[in-house]
């Protein structure tokens, strides 16, 4: 049997897509995919380009998978412009997603900032369905109330786990959300999942720490320039020997402390 | 042990190019690199060095990866990673060819195969060519090499004055020696390649201290050594197109109107848009950064995940820096700071 090449894009189909404020667009693709919350695809669109992923639905959903895209870049737009009916090729998925075996049963607690609330909203739909762990916190820090996504879900996940939205500008709580881990009922012994913009990492881990988290129980799924998505293009190298793309993008944070931590991090 | 007569050098490649695609180094406007030959009197032997490494033969500098071609609603793909002839590789320098075996460790990994490498790689015979006279560069000793490791190749040439002398190392090699120009070497012959080998030791530098080098490396990446390094180098890459074991390259697509091609390309890890992000975050945002980045990777980071350095001492980038950063000075800096 001749050997698959990574390289091929798989056809997908777009079946149902959700417009956010902000250009942020939420697409579910048709397609089997088998995959762990906290992994993600290249997105290939035949003469634009691709750019890499997170997967926003849970693996419990079969038939499709959905993505959220911020309109950024050249191919991004390009992907904001698709709808319902429209042709989303991808390849994946790619990359180690969040450690759940490690989490079973465990008291949990999310630190999403913007965006990163997609790759935790695959594991929060995930955990719910299931519902495998003890308790579940979710800190989603935002610019302001305008820019809250999944409004109705996020109704439906506060039946069962205890959310603090946070915004920089409005809103109940204002401030960064790291600021507001100290008015969580943490103990010490809780694992934490992380996902957002790069500034947000430090104090965010600092403040963990401080309540008695320890760097092992901290994981931060990282983003970087993933091109190829198998290890070999080199773009993605963080901290030393790590892909981004295949060692992660999910790190434990001991493991990835300078690159979750500093601007620089080689 | 065969050997062949220069003068028949021109009638055993022309043998070769009945059967296979033979890529060799070629002079064009003064520069030396590989390609495929059109005819054997093209190549050119007596090189030192040749600009671009023959990894091209393997991973070219661009490369397509599938056509495609949108029709309504629908998208068709040519996938182009085959390979159909058997092809030869012809004149490589025992460097260059060590260095295939580095970026084996990269394209042919054990979770994903990049086929495009690979089945270039099968179908390839490699002819090497011993070097006669070192340059003031050089620095394969460093490596465990050296002007006449035989190491990757499938046939050894060593250059004997009015012959080449031929070693078959695989049976890949041996089905290139033809019977009617080969003939069994004398042992004068061999004695001859040992004085030859001995003499282009002999014009090798020393070699670099590296005992430790990794070990040292791993306790700087906060060091102020990076802060000074980068403030000369001007950004060009030169230094990762032009290494044999450097394999970053960027993914593009070319297309116009409904057809067009994926197409990678050659990338540099010295260019500060090879990290950044379309949020505008560069997660190496000055020279620092990419010099420690290109270093690590070669000493430190490839070592732990591969136990060998991404380094055959080929010299390119000492030679062909445009500010003279000398990455044998460098490693010294290192090993002494």
């Amino acid at each position: 049997m001749p050997l698959s090449n990574p390289y091929t894009p798989v056809k997908g189909r777009i079946i149902h897509c959700v417009q956010f404020p902000f250009e942020i667009k939420l697409f579910r693709i048709e397609a089997s995919l088998e995959f762990t919350p906290g992994q993600f695809v290249e997105i290939s669109l035949p003469g634009v380009g691709e750019f890499p992923v997170s997967i926003t639905s849970p693996p419990h959903e079969r038939g499709w998978f959905e993505i959220g895209i911020k309109k950024v870049g050249r191919v991004t737009s390009y992907a904001f412009s698709l709808g319902t009916g429209d042709c989303m090729n991808y390849r994946g998925p790619f990359g180690t997603g969040f450690p759940l075996e490690k989490m079973r049963g465990k008291r949990l607690v999310l630190v999403a900032g913007g965006l990163g609330i997609l790759p935790l909203r695959s594991f929060i739909k995930e955990v719910l369905h299931t519902r495998w762990c003890e308790s579940l916190t979710i800190l989603y820090g935002m610019k302001s109330p305008e820019h809250m996504m999944f409004r109705d879900e996020l109704k439906e996940w506060a039946r069962q786990a205890e959310i603090i939205d946070v915004y920089e500008y409005g809103g109940e709580r204002t401030g960064l959300v790291s600021n507001f881990i100290e008015y969580t009922h943490i103990l010490g012994d809780e694992i934490v999942l992380m996902c957002g913009p790069p500034a947000m990492f430090k104090p965010a881990v600092k403040n963990l720490m401080k309540r008695g988290i320890t760097p092992d129980n901290i994981f931060i799924s990282l983003e970087r320039r993933m091109k190829c998505g198998i290890g070999t293009c080199g773009h993605c190298i963080i901290d030393g020997q790590l892909y981004a793309c295949t060692h992660g993008p999910v790190f434990q944070y001991s493991k990835c402390e300078r690159a979750a931590s500093s601007n620089s991090n080689g | 042990m065969k050997k062949i007569a220069k003068s028949q050098l021109n009638e055993f490649i022309a043998r070769l190019m009945k059967s296979y695609a033979v890529y060799g180094p070629v002079e064009e406007e003064g520069i030396v690199s590989f390609r495929r030959l059109t005819a054997p009197e093209e190549i050119r032997l007596d090189y030192q060095n040749s600009k671009k490494p023959p990894k091209e033969a393997f991973f070219p500098q661009t490369e397509t990866m599938f056509r495609y071609e949108m029709g309504k609603g629908r998208i068709s793909l040519e996938s182009t990673e085959e390979v159909e002839e058997e092809r030869v590789l012809f004149g490589a320098r025992p460097c260059d060819v060590r260095a295939l075996e580095l970026l084996d460790l990269v394209f042919d990994a054990p979770d994903y195969k990049d086929l495009y490498y690979i089945n270039k790689r099968e179908k390839t015979t490699i002819v090497a060519l011993g070097c006669n006279s070192p340059l003031s560069t050089c620095f394969c000793t460093s490596f465990e090499g050296g002007p006449f490791t035989k190491e990757g190749a499938d046939l050894f040439l060593t250059d004997i004055g009015d012959w080449y002398l031929a070693e078959a190392l695989t049976p890949k090699g041996e089905r290139l020696l033809d019977e009617e120009l080969f003939q069994e070497a004398t042992k004068a012959d061999v004695r001859a390649a040992a004085k030859v080998e001995k003499e282009a030791l002999a014009k090798m530098a020393p070699p670099l201290e590296l005992d430790g080098l990794k070990e040292k490396l791993d306790t700087m990446i906060d060091s102020p050594f990076w802060d000074r390094l980068h403030e000369k180098c001007l950004g060009c890459g030169v230094c990762t197109f032009l290494c044999p074991t450097c394999h970053c390259f960027d993914i593009v697509d070319e297309a116009l109107n409904s057809k067009g091609e994926r197409v990678r390309n050659w990338d540099s890890c010295m260019f500060p848009i090879y990290t950044l992000e379309a949020s505008g975050h560069n997660p190496r945002p000055s020279g620092r950064e990419r010099w420690r980045q290109r270093l690590m990777h070669k000493f430190d980071y490839f070592v732990a995940n591969y136990g060998r350095f991404l380094c055959v001492g080929c010299g390119r980038c000492v030679i062909n820096c445009p500010v003279n950063l000398d990455i044998r000075k460098v490693i010294a800096d290192v090993m002494a700071f």
